[in-house]
């Protein structure tokens, strides 16, 4: 009857190879979509003006050091006088510095320039430089404004590895700047305060979330400009309005709103410019005006990709006090973002931080001798070469001196194909040329040699420091094209593969069910849910392409899941109202048609008589399990408001959160009993000998009671942690019993059987013994599938948030309606039965709250129960508290295989193991993995696509997470089932045959 | 069983002919002299259509009746009068389902809705079969039709459901550019298409069933969706970044 095509063994080694390439090319993938460059950790301290060497040994020295000996150590070590006192850091989002430079040397449109008229005087006056300054992609403002005052280029990565703190922790120049005492002030966009919590002495926040607003968030800045300029206390203000962006995201690059806004802005400029106290007061306190902006826009206004337009930013440096022409003139220059924390950090005599990557602007050095100039090259070489040694760790090992030595190093210039060589080569070659410098300027000979002299210093530094900056930029911002397309290539052969199984096992599965088949002719509704499911696959897939979609995925999956269930329902009613017209007939049909077919006599005669005792309870349950599954389904939609854009909408979770604690509390152990109840209800359900179901309910009460007991206790300020670890340790044991134990344990119900077979027919005794092999099998696997998914969800009691008790307790019914709907009806294929359960699982997911961003997860649930502070434990438990519905779903898969009649289905009478196996697990295995590598596959074909996106970083990427470690669920999940039932069913193989030995 | 064709092709061209008649009037009234609109007005637009279909649905289908010896016409109306209430339940049943929202606020708008879909799906079987259940099966258990009583009975109602599944579909998107206004016309006009054979009500029952579905994420209220959807999909694949259109209310993603 099987013809089985491929055996248990070899489809299990194609599954597990099929994993393994998909796990393999993810990875690829991952490492090359997301690169993650080596940071190095701390803050800069005095070591950054010394000369690094070989072996660099971090000494912190500043430990005791107050903030004024700080700042005066920093001076004394630097040999470069401070140029400036004060800095007023005015960011203006998402201006493109096209507006106020032109574009290839020519100067920009003439609204524009009358647009900004006191700019254009500072320009052309050259009382103030300004520079195309290239913004490295995503140009969105907060990795902009990171690499702006670290210097460094960030990683995706380094953000989702935050958890869901925003605080930036990496070397940079607020954090120097508060070291030596500075006092800091901002006005303006509120990523500031969400990067430094702490830094800011006064601040006032505005938010970018109503972009229809132009007036009211530059006007929140202005308002206190008034007073701040007069105050004498601050040395750093900085000012970002948010205006111009706003602007162009409404009518993009050239509207009229434009216009009046550079106007706006030229005035503040004035504003400033042009204030008595910042003008260079009694001490000589210097003022330094930078004008900077994030990134700039398409025509469109819109940012976030890699186009010219949109990285095209704007550097502005304007010296307030000095009257006279100090700045060269403009020579439309390119630079890089990054290049204006080197430069800043030189000019106020701070450490220059350890990641940038960035190039002084020596333009705006121009107030200084040529010594200082050197030396300040100098410093940021030193500190490039440090960030290079952790790229290319021998590079400093080689004499770096010798360079010094020989003047050859001078004129040679040959290829170099070694990147370390070509370094070293143009470091050596800087380095001579700085000493060459010095000497002729200790004879000071001729002004004329002195100043070509440095201007060759200057310019092989600038050579060397291009070179190494380019090259550390490009390794974290390249995608490395070969590792990314190979780890695609390897995910759609893996789908494909995984693809071709199943359809294998359809084959397989199509010949065994003719038999089923004949049990109900539904023939006309049969395809209906098969094609809803791989339809609403497709179309779920489909609209992950769209961001919004991608958002507010949880509309989507309840949509899905109620479909499904209502059109189950649809059928269920269908074949109600035509069991009503011929339901007597039908009876007698179907027995006839057991007892016709000769092969399975046996097995189906059992089939028919449980058929008949339980065709009551049956009908009865399939009709309400699914209402039941539909209104759970209902409420728990509106639990939780989930979603991006629309999460202040009502629901219950908030209503219950303004309810008392008490209220909550009490809904709390209702779920839990309610909990309790229902899987004391399943287990007391098993048919087999109720002393070990009695021994895996007390287990449960067990864990039960700590719930209890910890929701009791729990005070929300200090968790008790003793409760949860011995939950955590019961949790454990009586897992790991329920694995091991119920197969040996659980009879093998012979006598029950062989009395039943008697009045049935003369059976021999071989099928018989296997039946009860069989029913073994099943009542073990449903004694364990229980346990698991009850624990689960006590485990998941204990850690969700309170209120995210009920709908746990719903996701649970759900599920387990879902399982007793299909274990009653018979005219689905398995296929239906794992996707329904699939559909619900992921569908719970959304229900608890979770969303495609990375702030909706539970960062406090991770740490129940956890004393020690350690990254491995908390990671675990976020997870789990996570994907607790997946997995649950998948857990519950075990109930599914075990409530399936697979004694009266489509078996030959002496079903050896692997056939058994694969009959039990090959759906169930591979149908979800099918579907989650679907998703896989097509979200990173996606994200590839979308990888300039203006919400690759803000909504792709999150979303990928969530697929790699859904996916990661789903194995882990498929695992447990898979050991699970390949362990029973050996064991019950073992016991028959060790019985047959007794026997014979 | 009965006889194979009880209604002449012409009878049935009339009666979808005055049924779509009837959806036009209601849009053209509602529009022009009213100048209501679905998303403006809804329970209104949705009241009058109930007024101006409901009547002319039941008496037409009762006209065209099975059983004629035994059940006079008066007996088919009040036989789909009372299939309407029972119908109504039903859809709400799935409507909330789906993720309509429930409140009082909404209560009004649910129930219209609910009485139109069973208009355009409980009401003719109920007018034209009774509660004869062999019958009933064989409308909601085959998808192809046999007879053109069957197919004048079963191929709206499915349509209607399907239309208005479709309609449901969440769309959440935010709708701040004039580009996706201009699709509310063009979904207009496939509306229009979508009138013709027997899929008469489908547009309607899409639009009318997206009106209280989504209303709760905000959005809604664009005529079909499901293109705009469509569209926003192949432009996504096709990176012409049209997506990008629409971003302002997001920008609080930055960083």
């Amino acid at each position: 009857m099987v013809t089985s095509s491929m055996s248990c063994g070899r489809l299990a080694g194609w599954i597990s190879a099929t994993v393994l390439l998909q796990i393999l090319g993810l990875w690829l993938f991952v490492s090359g979509f997301f690169p993650v460059k080596p940071t190095v950790p701390g803050f800069s301290g005095p070591e950054s003006y010394r000369m690094p060497t070989c072996e660099d040994v971090l000494v912190d020295e500043r430990r005791d050091l107050l903030p004024d000996q700080l700042a005066k150590m920093y001076m004394d070590l630097s040999q470069i006088p401070p140029a400036f006192d004060r800095m007023i850091l005015m960011v203006i989002d998402g201006l493109p510095a096209e507006f106020v430079l032109g574009k290839d040397g020519q100067p920009p449109e003439k609204s524009l320039m009358e647009a900004m008229p006191y700019t254009q005087f500072l320009l052309s006056e050259r009382r103030a430089i300004a520079f195309h300054a290239k913004a490295a992609p995503p140009t969105v403002t907060m990795p902009r404004l990171k690499a702006m005052i670290s210097g460094a280029i960030g990683g995706f990565l380094d953000v989702a590895f935050n958890f869901n703190t925003q605080a930036f922790l990496d070397d940079n120049l607020l954090d120097q700047f508060y070291q030596i005492g500075w006092k800091l002030v901002m006005f303006g966009d509120d990523t500031w305060i969400k990067l430094f919590p702490s830094l800011f002495r006064r601040y006032d926040g505005v938010s970018s979330f109503y972009v229809k607003d132009t007036v009211e968030v530059d006007f929140n800045v202005s308002r206190h400009l008034e007073v701040e300029l007069a105050a004498n206390d601050w040395k750093l203000m900085i000012l970002h309005y948010l205006g111009l962006d706003h602007a162009g995201h409404i009518a993009g690059r050239h509207s009229l709103l434009m216009t009046s806004k550079l106007k706006e802005m030229d005035d503040t400029i004035r504003m400033i410019h042009t204030h008595n106290t910042l003008n260079g007061d009694d001490d000589g306190r210097r003022t330094l005006l930078v004008v900077v902006s994030d990134h700039g826009m398409t025509e469109r206004g819109n940012h976030g990709g890699s186009s010219y337009e949109e990285t095209d930013s704007l550097a502005l440096f304007a010296d307030l006090w000095s009257e006279s022409l100090v700045y060269a003139p403009n020579m439309h220059n390119e630079v890089f973002q990054v290049d204006v924390a080197s430069t800043l950090a030189l000019l106020f005599g701070v450490p220059i931080p350890k990641n940038n990557v960035g190039v002084l602007l020596i333009e705006a050095f121009n107030s200084l001798t040529d010594e200082h100039k050197l030396r300040a090259l100098e410093l940021n070489s030193w500190q490039l070469l440090r960030l290079l040694q952790v790229h290319l760790p021998h590079l400093l090992c080689r004499d770096l001196r010798e360079g010094a030595r020989s003047g050859q190093v001078l004129q040679s210039n040959e290829y170099f194909d070694n990147i370390e060589e070509k370094l070293h080569h143009l470091y050596s070659k800087a380095k001579a040329a700085h000493t060459l410098w010095k000497l002729s300027e200790r004879d000071s000979s001729g002004r004329s040699e002195n100043s070509t002299n440095s201007y060759n210093a200057v310019a092989s530094y600038y050579d060397f420091l291009r070179y190494g900056s380019e090259w550390l930029s490009h390794r974290a911002t390249d995608k490395p094209m070969k590792l990314i397309f190979s780890g695609v290539v390897l995910l759609l052969l893996s789908s494909v593969l995984l693809f071709y199984l199943l359809f294998l096992q359809f084959k397989d599965h199509g010949t065994e069910r003719k038999f089923g088949s004949a049990l109900k002719n539904c023939s006309y509704v049969w395809h209906l849910d098969e094609t809803f499911v791989s339809l609403g696959t497709f179309l779920h897939i489909f609209s992950l392409g769209a961001s919004s979609m991608v958002e507010e995925e949880q509309y989507t999956w309840h949509f899905l899941s109620s479909t499904l269930c209502l059109i189950l329902f649809y059928m269920t009613m269908v074949s109600f109202l035509k069991e009503q017209k011929t339901v007597s007939v039908e009876m007698k049909e179907t027995k006839l048609d057991l007892h016709q077919s000769q092969i399975t006599h046996i097995s189906a005669a059992t089939y028919t008589t449980r058929v008949i005792l339980m065709k009551p309870l049956h009908t009865y349950f399939q009709k309400y399990s699914l209402l039941i599954v539909l209104i759970c389904g209902r409420i728990l939609r509106g639990w939780h408001q989930g979603g991006v854009n629309w999460v202040h909408l009502p629901d219950i979770s908030k209503w219950l959160e303004q309810a008392s604690s008490s209220c909550m509390k009490a809904l709390e152990i209702t779920s839990l009993l309610l909990v309790i109840m229902l899987s004391l209800f399943a287990l007391s359900l098993l048919k087999s000998r109720t002393r070990y179901v009695l021994i895996a309910s007390f287990g449960i009460v067990v864990l039960g009671f700590l719930v209890l007991l910890h929701i009791i206790e729990n005070q929300p300020v200090n968790r008790s942690t003793s409760i949860a670890q011995i939950f955590y340790f019961n949790f454990g044991i009586l897992v790991f019993g329920t694995f091991v134990l119920p197969p040996w344990i659980l009879p093998l119900n012979f006598q029950e059987h062989t009395l039943l077979m008697k009045k049935s027919s003369n059976s021999h005794s071989s099928a018989v013994k296997t039946d009860g092999v069989l029913m073994g099998i099943q009542d073990s696997l449903y004694l364990v599938g229980v346990m698991y998914a009850s624990s689960w969800c006590l485990l998941q009691l204990l850690l969700q948030q309170p209120v995210n008790a009920i709908p746990m307790l719903l996701i649970f019914v759900q599920t387990m309606a879902c399982i007793i709907y299909f274990s009653a009806s018979g005219h689905h294929r398995q296929l239906v039965e794992v996707a329904a359960v699939y559909f619900l699982g992921m569908a719970g997911h959304f229900y608890l709250g979770n969303s495609n961003t990375l702030a909706t997860i539970d960062v406090a649930g991770a740490f129940i129960g956890i004393s020690s502070y350690s990254m491995v434990f908390p990671s675990i438990l976020m997870f789990i508290i996570t994907f607790s519905s997946p997995i649950l779903s998948y857990l519950s898969m075990l109930v599914c295989i075990s409530t399936k009649d697979i004694v009266s289905l489509s078996l030959p009478e002496r079903p050896d193991l692997s056939q058994l196996l694969k009959l039990m697990i090959a759906f169930p295995c591979l149908l979800p993995l099918v579907l989650n590598s679907s998703v896989l596959t097509t979200f990173t074909l996606i994200l590839l696509v979308m990888r300039n996106h203006l919400f690759v970083w803000s909504v792709f990427s999150p979303k990928y997470l969530y697929v790699c470690a859904g996916t990661l669920s789903v194995y882990i999940g498929l695992y447990v089932v898979a050991v699970t039932v390949v362990y029973t069913c050996t064991v019950f193989f073992f016991r028959a045959k060790l019985l047959k030995f007794g026997n014979s | 069983m009965m006889a194979v064709s009880e209604i002449t092709t012409p009878k049935a061209a009339a009666l979808h002919l005055l049924c779509s008649l009837s959806l036009l009037v209601v849009h053209w009234v509602a529009c022009n002299l009213y100048s209501w609109s679905l998303i403006t007005h809804t329970s209104e637009t949705l009241g009058l259509c109930l007024i101006v279909h409901g009547p002319i649905v039941i008496g037409v289908y009762s006209l065209v009746r099975r059983d004629r010896q035994h059940c006079s016409y008066w007996m088919a109306v009040a036989r789909g009068l009372l299939g309407l209430p029972v119908g109504a339940l039903v859809m709400a049943f799935g409507a909330i389902v789906l993720g309509a929202p429930v409140g009082i606020r909404y209560l009004k708008r649910t129930a219209y809705w609910s009485l139109l879909m069973s208009i355009f799906t409980f009401v003719p079987p109920a007018c034209v079969f009774g509660s004869s259940r062999v019958d009933w099966h064989r409308i909601f258990a085959h998808f192809k039709p046999e007879e053109s009583l069957d197919a004048l009975v079963s191929l709206p109602a499915y349509g209607s459901v399907i239309g208005a599944w479709i309609g449901a579909w969440p769309m959440p998107l935010d709708w701040e550019r004039p580009w996706q206004a201009e699709f509310s016309c063009v979904g207009i006009s496939c509306t229009v298409l979508e009138a013709r054979d027997h899929m008469h009500h489908c547009g309607v029952a899409a639009l009318s069933f997206r009106v209280i579905s989504i209303r709760e994420i905000r959005c809604g209220f664009y005529h079909l969706r499901p293109l705009i959807f469509l569209v926003q999909v192949v432009s996504c694949l096709h990176h012409i970044r049209m997506p990008c259109t629409f971003v302002p209310m997001k920008k609080v993603n930055r960083g």
